[in-house]
C-alpha cells in the first residue's frame, strides 16, 4: 500500500482507511496523457466504471479499497481522487436572491457605510482593501479578529472578492466598512459591550448595522440590546440581526432577534429550504419573528488570517453556516437599496423587503414573510423608475445546491460519455 | 439549593441557559417604582446579596445626575449609553436590588453573555 499512496489523495486515503473491504467508493482516476482506453474492468475485480471524460484522461469509477490499491499500481494511473460533494456557496447564494441583477443596475454599495458588530475584522484581507473606515474594540482584547467570524460576516456583506478573482464577492463590494469588535476570540461577549458597539456605529453615521450574534431565546424584545437596536432604527439606521441557531424548536429567538424594529433574519439554503437550525418564533410576547429567511448554509467568504473558523477553503476563504451568515447578506442588500433610494426610511426599506419576499410556504414563525428577493425589493413600490427585469443569466450547469465533483466534471468536460 | 442564574456572576463564567424574560413590575410595599427586573435574577440576588453582579440600568431623567446617584450607591459604572438612557457596571447584588427600587429606574437587567450564530 505504501508504494501506491503518492497517487492517492489525502482525502481518499482517509476514506480508504475507514471503508469496509466490500464498500464501493466513488473515485476519479487520472491517467497519463497517453492512456486513452479504460481497460481495468476486464482485469480488476471490484472496479465499476461510470463515466469516461474526453477532454482530459479522467475516469469516474466505483471501486473497493483493494481494487483502488491495484488501480494505483497501474503505471498509467497518475492520481486517484475522492469524489467529493460540491455545495452551494456565496457565489451561488447571491444570484439565488437576485443580487447580481442589482449589480447590473450599477449598485455596489458605494457611498453607503455598513457596521459589522462582531468579533472584529482582519483589515489586511485583500477583499477589504481601502474600504475600512474605522475600527473600535469594546471586547478588551484589542483590534483584529482572532476568531474569524466578524471577518467572514464583513466579507459576505461587503467583500470585494479580490483574493478570489471576484468569485467570492460580497453583496455590496464597494460599501464602506466599520468594525466594532464586541466579542472575544471565543466568539462570546457581553451584552453591555455589544450595546457600546452599536452606539459607536450610530455615532459614526453608518446607514446599516449588522449583528450576527445574540442570546438564547426567547426574548420579548424589551431587553437593553433590543431596545438599543430599536433606538438606532429610530435614528434612521437599518439594523439587521440574526434570528439565532436554536431551531427547529419554537420560541427560540433571543436578543436582539426579538427587537421590534430591527430586521430579523433566519437562514435557508439555496434550494429555499429553511435551515433546521434557524431559530423560530414567535417572540416571548407572541410577535412574529423572524422577518425574512436568507441563504446561510455553506457560505464561502473571507477568512481572517490565522483563524480556522468553519471549513477552511484556502488561505483567504472559509466556509461557514448559520443565521450569522444570512444576516450580513441581508445587510448588504439593504446597503444596495440605500444606495439606490437614499431617501427611504428604515421602515420603508423594511416594507419593501417584506412585501417582496418569496413565500416558501412555511409558517410565519419559520420563514417570516419569506425568502429575501433583492430584485423584487429593488423594484417594488414606490419605485422611482420602473425597470424592465433583465433576462436571467444563462444556465451554466447543474442546479444550484449540492451535487458532486462528478457532475462538475461533466459540466466542465463537455465531451462526457458513458464508458461502456 | 437554587441553581445560580446563568448570567448572575462573573459574566464569562456562564452557561448557555435560557434567560427568563418574563419581566414583572416590581413594586414593593410602600414603594413607588415600576422598574422591571427578571424574577429569577431578583430571587437569586436576594439569596446572594454580597455577590458582585454585572448589571445594565435603564433610567429616566438627567443622565449625568442619575449616573452620579448610582455611583454614590455603590455601582461601579463601566459604560454610559446615550441611545437609551442607561449605564452598565458592577455592584453587590444587594445594591442592585436597591437600584431596582428607585423611582426613576425603568429596568435593571443582569448583563449577559451573547455569542455568534455561525459555525
Amino acid at each position: 500500500m505504501e508504494s501506491t499512496q503518492p497517487k492517492v489523495t489525502d482525502g481518499l486515503l482517509r476514506a480508504l482507511q475507514q471503508a469496509a473491504s466490500d464498500q464501493h467508493l466513488s473515485v476519479i482516476v487520472r491517467y497519463s496523457a497517453s492512456r486513452r482506453m479504460m481497460r481495468h474492468r476486464e482485469h480488476i475485480a471490484g472496479v465499476h466504471e461510470s463515466y469516461q471524460y474526453r477532454l482530459r484522461p479522467f475516469v469516474h469509477v466505483r471501486a473497493t479499497p483493494e481494487a483502488i490499491e491495484r488501480l494505483a499500481l497501474d503505471p498509467d494511473v497518475v492520481r486517484i481522487y475522492e469524489d467529493v460533494p460540491v455545495r452551494a456557496f456565496l457565489d451561488t447564494a447571491l444570484p439565488h436572491v437576485g443580487v447580481p441583477l442589482l449589480w447590473d443596475q450599477g449598485l455596489t454599495g458605494e457611498g453607503v457605510a455598513i457596521a459589522i458588530v462582531d468579533t472584529g475584522l482582519d483589515a489586511e484581507h485583500p477583499d477589504f482593501a481601502g474600504r475600512v473606515a474605522d475600527m473600535a474594540d469594546f471586547s478588551g482584547e484589542g483590534l483584529g479578529d482572532a476568531h474569524g467570524h466578524g471577518t467572514h460576516c464583513a466579507g459576505i456583506a461587503a467583500g470585494s472578492g479580490a483574493a478570489s478573482g471576484g468569485r467570492y464577492r460580497g453583496v455590496a463590494p464597494k460599501a464602506t466598512l466599520y468594525s466594532a469588535k464586541v466579542l472575544r476570540a471565543s466568539g462570546e461577549g457581553m451584552m453591555s459591550d455589544v450595546i457600546a458597539g452599536v452606539e459607536w456605529a450610530v455615532e459614526k453615521g453608518v446607514q446599516v448595522i449588522s449583528l450576527s450574534l445574540g442570546s438564547t431565546g426567547p426574548s420579548d424584545g424589551r431587553d437593553p440590546l433590543s431596545e438599543t437596536c430599536d433606538a438606532a432604527v429610530e435614528r434612521g439606521i437599518v439594523v439587521v440581526v440574526a434570528a439565532g441557531n436554536d431551531g427547529p424548536a419554537p420560541r427560540t429567538i433571543g436578543s436582539p432577534g426579538a427587537s421590534r424594529l430591527a430586521l430579523t433574519i433566519g437562514a435557508c439554503d439555496d434550494q429555499d429550504r429553511v435551515a433546521s437550525f434557524s431559530s423560530r418564533g414567535p417572540t416571548a410576547d407572541g410577535r412574529q419573528k423572524p422577518d425574512l429567511v436568507v441563504p446561510g448554509v455553506d457560505i464561502i467568504a473571507p477568512r481572517a488570517k490565522g483563524t480556522a473558523m468553519g471549513r477552511v477553503v484556502d488561505d483567504y476563504y472559509t466556509s461557514a453556516q448559520g443565521t450569522s451568515m444570512a444576516t450580513p447578506l441581508a445587510a448588504g442588500v439593504v446597503a444596495l437599496l440605500r444606495q439606490a433610494y437614499p431617501s427611504l426610511t428604515p421602515q420603508e426599506i423594511r416594507d419593501r423587503l417584506l412585501s417582496s419576499a418569496l413565500d416558501l410556504g412555511d409558517g410565519p414563525y419559520v420563514q417570516g414573510y419569506g425568502r429575501l428577493d433583492a430584485w423584487r425589493a429593488y423594484q417594488s413600490e414606490p419605485s422611482p423608475q420602473p425597470v424592465e427585469p433583465p433576462q436571467p443569466p444563462p444556465s451554466s450547469g447543474p442546479a444550484l445546491g449540492e451535487g458532486c465533483l462528478t457532475a462538475l466534471l461533466q459540466m466542465l468536460f463537455i465531451g462526457k460519455g458513458r464508458a461502456r | 439549593m437554587i441553581p445560580k442564574p446563568a448570567h448572575a456572576l462573573n459574566p464569562f463564567d456562564t452557561g448557555a441557559g435560557a434567560i427568563m424574560m418574563c419581566q414583572e413590575a416590581h413594586i414593593g410595599k410602600g414603594e413607588m417604582n415600576m422598574a422591571t427586573l427578571d424574577a429569577e435574577t431578583r430571587k437569586y440576588w436576594q439569596e446572594h446579596p454580597d455577590e458582585v453582579v454585572s448589571i445594565i440600568v435603564r433610567f429616566e431623567g438627567d443622565a449625568e445626575a442619575r449616573t452620579e446617584a448610582l455611583q454614590k450607591m455603590g455601582v461601579e459604572v463601566k459604560r454610559r449609553y446615550r441611545l437609551t438612557s442607561s449605564v452598565s457596571g458592577t455592584c453587590p447584588a444587594r445594591v442592585a436590588l436597591k437600584v431596582a427600587r428607585l423611582s426613576w429606574v425603568k429596568a435593571v437587567d443582569a448583563d449577559r453573555k451573547l455569542r455568534i450564530f455561525g459555525r
